[in-house]
């Protein structure tokens, strides 16, 4: 499991990233460090355990990558391609996704809670007993998805697609809903206030 | 430290397996349904379980001691050891163990039990089923929830904000989540649920 060791520098509030004393804001040659965290994730091997909060990618292609319990929390992802991603047990709380595809993803068990998701395809996803709490979700497509078990309670839904998932234990307490259809899934096997 | 996640589906539990990285003895946790997935994991690992946590009684988190300790024998942690049918030690509030090199703190929270614990394992909080994503534990009655209430007012949501909770039931989430997002339990943190231990009849 990743551990919370906080950056080195006094005051700073962040998480030091992975085998680094400090975050990427305090590290020297920033820049650098940044291509490097890249270039090891971007690789087809496992990942586990990797720290990488606060921090901004943009058009990367993750396809593939396979990463298990880590920490990508308050993360800016701009045009990312997670397509086919394995991506489990990892935290991407309060991070903010624009234009990023995750289809065909298996992220069971993550965490995406507090996030704000813009332009977001989900389709065709393994996304069982995971944590979509508190989102603020625009445009975005879940269709097709295994959303067994997954918590989207007290989230902001615009415009977002549900269309023939499965929605059995889902959990949409305490949302708020526009122009969200859940066509052809078992919404009525999922909890809504 | 490696931390496993277990979806049983008897009562749609989960089960944690918490052990060293290079192998050796692990902790079990809430071992719900021992299955061939699971044994799979732990053996792939080559890990032993050489302990297992219970976080309280209800048979969806213990219903697989039996076979667990007909394969591994471990020594068996719970806060009401009578009510099973072999020797089991006994936990107490705020007692800190060594597990095969892994520290365990207890942390006793009555009200979804008597005997529900906490326990937390590095940046892990395991509630069982006291405080899961979204929801608070179920209880009997209004003071066992206000006694839950208090607890996991002052002994968790205490902590700091990136503990991790990997809860009973459902999804993984962290102190940080359930203070802005749990409506449930920002509703019965705000009523006068907690003021019912309060009460002269209540002996604390």
């Amino acid at each position: 499991m990743f551990k919370c060791v906080p950056c080195a520098v006094e005051g700073c509030r962040r998480y030091a990233l992975e085998d680094m004393y400090t975050c990427l804001h305090h590290a020297e040659n920033s820049n650098a460090v940044l291509k490097t965290l890249i270039a090891n994730i971007n690789d087809t091997h496992k990942h586990r355990d990797i720290v990488m909060t606060d921090v901004r990618l943009k058009d990367l292609d993750f396809s593939r990558i396979q990463l298990s319990t880590s920490d990508f929390a308050r993360c800016v992802f701009e045009n990312i391609d997670f397509t086919d991603a394995r991506i489990h047990a990892c935290f991407f709380d309060f991070c903010l996704f624009e234009g990023c595809t995750f289809t065909g993803s298996d992220a069971r068990h993550s965490v995406v809670a507090g996030s704000k998701l813009l332009n977001c395809s989900f389709t065709d996803s393994l996304l069982i007993h995971t944590n979509f709490m508190g989102i603020d979700a625009q445009n975005c497509d879940f269709s097709s998805s295994d959303l067994y078990y997954s918590n989207f309670s007290s989230s902001h839904l615009v415009n977002v697609r549900f269309k023939d998932c499965n929605l059995k234990n889902a959990d949409f307490r305490f949302t708020e809903r526009d122009q969200v259809t859940f066509k052809y899934s078992n919404y009525e096997e999922a909890s809504f206030s | 430290m490696k931390v496993f996640f277990h979806f049983s589906l008897n009562e749609f539990s989960n089960t944690f397996l918490v052990g060293p990285e290079d192998g050796g003895d692990a902790i079990l946790i809430d071992p719900g349904k021992i299955d061939l997935e699971l044994i799979d994991r732990i053996e792939k690992n080559r890990f032993s379980i050489a302990h297992v946590l219970i976080t309280h009684r209800h048979e969806t988190h213990t219903k697989g001691l039996g076979t667990l300790m007909k394969i591994y024998n471990p020594k068996v942690y719970a806060g009401s050891p009578g009510v099973f049918d072999f020797p089991v030690i006994q936990v107490n509030d705020r007692s800190i163990m060594d597990l095969s090199g892994i520290t365990v703190e207890s942390i006793q929270i009555p009200g979804h039990t008597l005997d529900s614990f906490v326990y937390k394992i590095g940046n892990v909080l395991f509630t069982g089923d006291v405080l899961f994503a979204g929801r608070i534990g179920k209880t009997s009655g209004v003071l066992e929830k206000a006694l839950l209430l208090r607890g996991i007012k002052n002994r968790l949501l205490t902590l700091d904000e990136r503990f991790l909770i990997f809860p009973g039931h459902g999804t993984i989430s962290a102190i940080k989540i359930e203070k802005l997002f749990n409506q449930e339990l920002i509703d019965a943190m705000s009523s006068d649920d907690l003021a019912q231990l309060s009460h002269p009849s209540v002996i604390t």
